[in-house]
């Protein structure tokens, strides 16, 4: 009785987790272990780079595609669980490869259907991607297809992102205002007691910045976050 | 008299919660039913993307290709029978020509596959540059065909449960928010959307 509780709930959690669709924590992620840590990183390093100075987020995701019936379904559901995107630019790519399927697709956004057509991503797959593919150079071929990729995306969007600006919490101004009043009350303040004022207030609040700066850039830094962008099937897919 | 009052109180009491329910049900039938129609929407553009390529298509195939024009003929014929049809937003409420507007959508979704199949002897078409295009162009649609008629069956099923859930149900009656028709998978018309070319095999 117990045994056939337990098999149950083993069967039961596989299925689960079969449907589930991988939670992307970085901007490319390798589940073949096809790439080596270094060129992940710098794919990482690239999409991250590309995000902060066009908002256009690019992931990348490669799988092995053996369990996976259908790619479109699959990608078009990580897009979406994933969130890729801004919410009011919805302007993610989701590329993913499937290696032991040989297969591959190019997710777009809503938002950047009109840029990266499917036409668009149809002759990138074809003339840079998959031809490395097909000699086993996945590395440069990801890497080509990326660079087209961006290419594309920048003839319509070029809009620098503010990133840091919607992450201030809202004492951020309050604080700031304490300070210069700090200081200037220094200043203006008479001149014994400006010094200890303005040497006191000014390297404690400081320090309290520099502190506040540090732990959100280094929570920041290569992770990927999805900001609530859609996809409604744009893109294409293709094999090598 | 004191009784009188009290009795009315609580008529009143009881008027005004069936009142608020009553309120508080319509409301949620017209936010799943605008949901319902945001989808229905989509579906439709997509459909419609569909048509707009198809000219084009017709006259790449047509020039590249010599073959038996009766494939083509047929995807024409499906194309101006689908374009033909005024859609509007009634259709929801009207089963019949819901079932009408898939039946013609089917058909030309089935005329598009086998006219890909034909067009898979013709070594010519598959190195042509456009035709390759229109083709990415043409899966791409499928997909999003695909695509949208999931999101909007969701919709669908969501606003049907609301209306049909009892005690709900009673206010649908009254309020006159009948059941919205789901896509139904015709015989072979499931396999239309996987319009996968793989000319590199």
């Amino acid at each position: 009785m117990k045994r056939n509780i337990l098999i149950l709930l083993v069967v039961l959690s596989s299925i689960i987790f079969c449907q589930d669709v991988p939670v992307l924590k970085r901007y490319a992620t390798d589940y073949t272990n096809t790439l080596s840590s270094e060129e992940i990183e710098i794919l990482n390093r690239d999409l991250k780079n590309f995000d902060d100075t066009t908002s256009n987020q690019i992931v990348f995701l490669m799988v092995s595609g053996k369990d996976v019936d259908d790619i479109f379904d699959f990608s078009i559901k990580v897009a979406n669980q994933n969130q890729i995107g801004t919410k009011d630019k919805q302007n993610g790519v989701l590329f993913i490869v499937f290696k032991d399927i040989r297969k591959l697709r190019i997710e777009v956004g809503r938002g950047l259907e009109g840029a990266l057509t499917d036409a668009v991503t149809n002759s990138i797959i074809r003339n840079e991607i998959a031809p490395l593919f097909k000699q086993g150079r996945y590395f440069e071929g990801i890497q080509a297809g990326i660079v087209s990729i961006k290419k594309a995306c920048v003839n319509e969007y070029k809009i620098p992102k503010s990133k840091n600006k919607e992450n201030l919490p809202w004492w951020i101004i309050p604080l700031a205002l304490l300070i210069i009043y700090i200081i200037f009350s220094g200043f203006s303040g008479p001149r014994g007691g400006r010094r200890i004022i303005s040497s006191y207030g000014g390297g404690y609040w400081i320090g309290g910045l520099g502190g506040f700066g540090g732990s959100s850039g280094g929570s920041d830094w290569g992770g990927f976050s999805g900001g609530g962008g859609s996809f409604g099937g744009g893109g294409s897919s293709g094999s090598w | 008299m004191k009784k009188l009052t009290i009795v009315l109180l609580v008529l009143f009491l009881i008027f005004g919660m069936i009142g608020c329910s009553g309120c508080n049900n319509y409301n949620k039938f017209v936010e799943a039913g605008q949901t319902v129609d945001a989808k229905w929407a989509e579906v439709q553009s997509n459909y419609q993307r569909r048509a707009d390529l198809i000219p084009n298509l017709v006259k790449t195939v047509e020039g590249a290709a010599n073959f038996e024009k009766s494939t083509l003929k047929e995807v024409v014929e499906a194309r101006a029978k689908a374009t033909s049809m005024q859609v509007t937003p009634e259709i929801l409420n009207n089963p019949e020509m819901f079932k009408k507007f898939e039946q013609v959508q089917g058909q030309l979704s089935s005329a598009l596959s086998r006219l890909m199949v034909v067009v898979e002897k013709y070594p010519e078409l598959k190195a042509n540059e456009n035709f390759l295009q229109l083709q990415a162009q043409l899966e791409g649609t499928e997909n999003r065909i695909k695509f949208s008629r999931d999101e909007y069956s969701k919709a669908v099923r969501e606003y049907n449960v609301l209306v049909k859930r009892f005690p709900a149900v009673i206010w649908a009656n009254i309020f006159g928010f009948k059941e919205k028709p789901y896509f139904q998978a015709q015989a072979g018309a499931e396999n239309a959307p996987s319009v996968n070319f793989n000319f590199d095999k």
